[in-house]
């Protein structure tokens, strides 16, 4: 009776492992599966060192056509986690050929630590930029 | 060294600890020595001297075990004062090597002490004190541990200054396929943190569960005594599992939550 609790003891925390890992991997694979807009990028980044904030960015767009800003996330990278993100409402423009400010407010690490940013388009792309902190 | 409230206390512990074990292995080496040859008076003078040496070693082994919870905190707070550390990475890189080391043998000391103290209650509880020349043994086999445990956390100490370190950034990038784990459970992800523990628990206490097995199997004395906390530790283990369980669901959820694939 006490081996088979000790054994389902067992079991259970290695399928905890096992379904944490799983999750890790999924989220990395999420990530990597985002397809790129290679034809808007982020320009400037608007920093509050005093405090830690990230307040907004600057995306130059070169692409014929508007586009909206549907969200934006930041992903710290030491940890893969999402430690903030923003839906907007309504979404943010981005005209044809031109440069757009896109204010976010995130916190970051008063400590230091590397980032992606990614703002998702409403074409579906997202618009991935690597921020180092501080 | 950063003298601060909590290094302080890792140094008291650890200076305390070294003392304490210098002072009880002696002792339990006597007991061991003897017992197996004593007569029946002798007999009595060593069970009258395990049992000093019995409350020393508790006083030894909770000290470290409390010592092992608040070397993590410790750790934590030494970041902002460490240029370059952004978590414990590079608070290890400024104390290192002695960090590393130390951080792996934090990791497994409470299996090996655990094993000490829960056949020492068991002992108390049976006439005759039948586990008496094991537990002396088992203690000697700790001594090793506990002075690298102590001398690892004293070196550890003294050693980290604030000297500008390289932290995680520099060994998990985007190209690394696991994450940093100081960064992951103790600043982003801390439910993970309940789950480690808790299962970490429930795998001492069924390791601990299965050493009382042995003893119980080979002690006829302790038959009795033995099985009823064999269930004991099995049921608190099974308690610490469903723990763990139950906070992996909202740490899954914060970890696959919020990503920019969601929205």
């Amino acid at each position: 009776m006490v081996s088979r609790r000790a054994a389902a003891i067992i079991a259970v925390v290695i399928a905890g492992v096992i379904i944490s890992a799983a999750a890790v991997i999924y989220l990395k694979g999420q990530q990597a599966a985002l397809v790129e807009e290679t034809r808007i990028t982020v320009s400037g980044v608007e920093l509050n060192r005093r405090t830690n904030t990230l307040v907004g960015v600057n995306v130059t767009s070169s692409l014929d056509q508007q586009v909206s800003i549907k969200s934006a996330s930041l992903v710290k990278i030491q940890s893969g986690i999402t430690v903030a993100s923003k839906e907007f409402s309504p979404f943010r423009q981005v005209a044809a050929n031109s440069q757009s400010y896109i204010p976010v407010g995130f916190s970051l690490d008063p400590e230091g630590a590397d980032y992606f940013l990614y703002l998702l388009t409403d074409r579906g792309t997202v618009v991935k930029h690597k921020i180092s902190y501080p | 060294m950063i003298w601060t409230p909590l290094t302080t206390v890792m140094t008291v512990l650890g200076i305390f600890g070294l003392a304490l074990v210098v002072y009880a292995s002696g002792k339990a080496y006597t007991i061991n020595k003897r017992i197996s040859r004593a007569g029946l008076e002798e007999k009595y003078i060593l069970e009258k001297n395990y049992y000093l040496l019995s409350t020393v070693v508790w006083v030894i082994l909770v000290s470290r075990i409390v010592a092992s919870g608040l070397f993590w905190a410790t750790n934590e707070s030494l970041i902002p004062l460490i240029p370059g550390a952004m978590c414990q990475f590079g608070v290890s890189q400024a104390g290192s090597p002695y960090s590393w080391i130390d951080t792996g043998v934090k990791l497994v000391v409470i299996f090996a002490y655990g094993i000490w103290l829960v056949l020492d209650l068991l002992n108390r509880r049976v006439k005759g004190s039948p586990l008496l020349p094991s537990l002396s043994k088992i203690f000697i086999l700790l001594v090793p541990l506990l002075l690298l445990d102590t001398i690892l956390d004293l070196a550890f100490y003294f050693t980290v200054s604030p000297v500008t370190v390289p932290c995680c950034r520099t060994v998990f990038t985007e190209t690394s396929p696991i994450p940093c784990p100081y960064c992951f459970v103790f600043h982003d992800a801390p439910m993970f943190l309940v789950v480690i523990v808790s299962y970490g628990l429930s795998i001492a206490l069924v390791l601990w569960g299965f050493v009382v097995r042995h003893y119980t199997l080979k002690v006829s004395e302790m038959e009795a005594v033995g099985n009823e906390a064999m269930k004991k530790l099995v049921t608190v283990a099974l308690v610490f599992a469903v723990i763990g369980t139950v906070a992996l669901i909202p740490a899954i959820i914060q970890v696959l939550t919020g990503g920019p694939f969601l929205h």
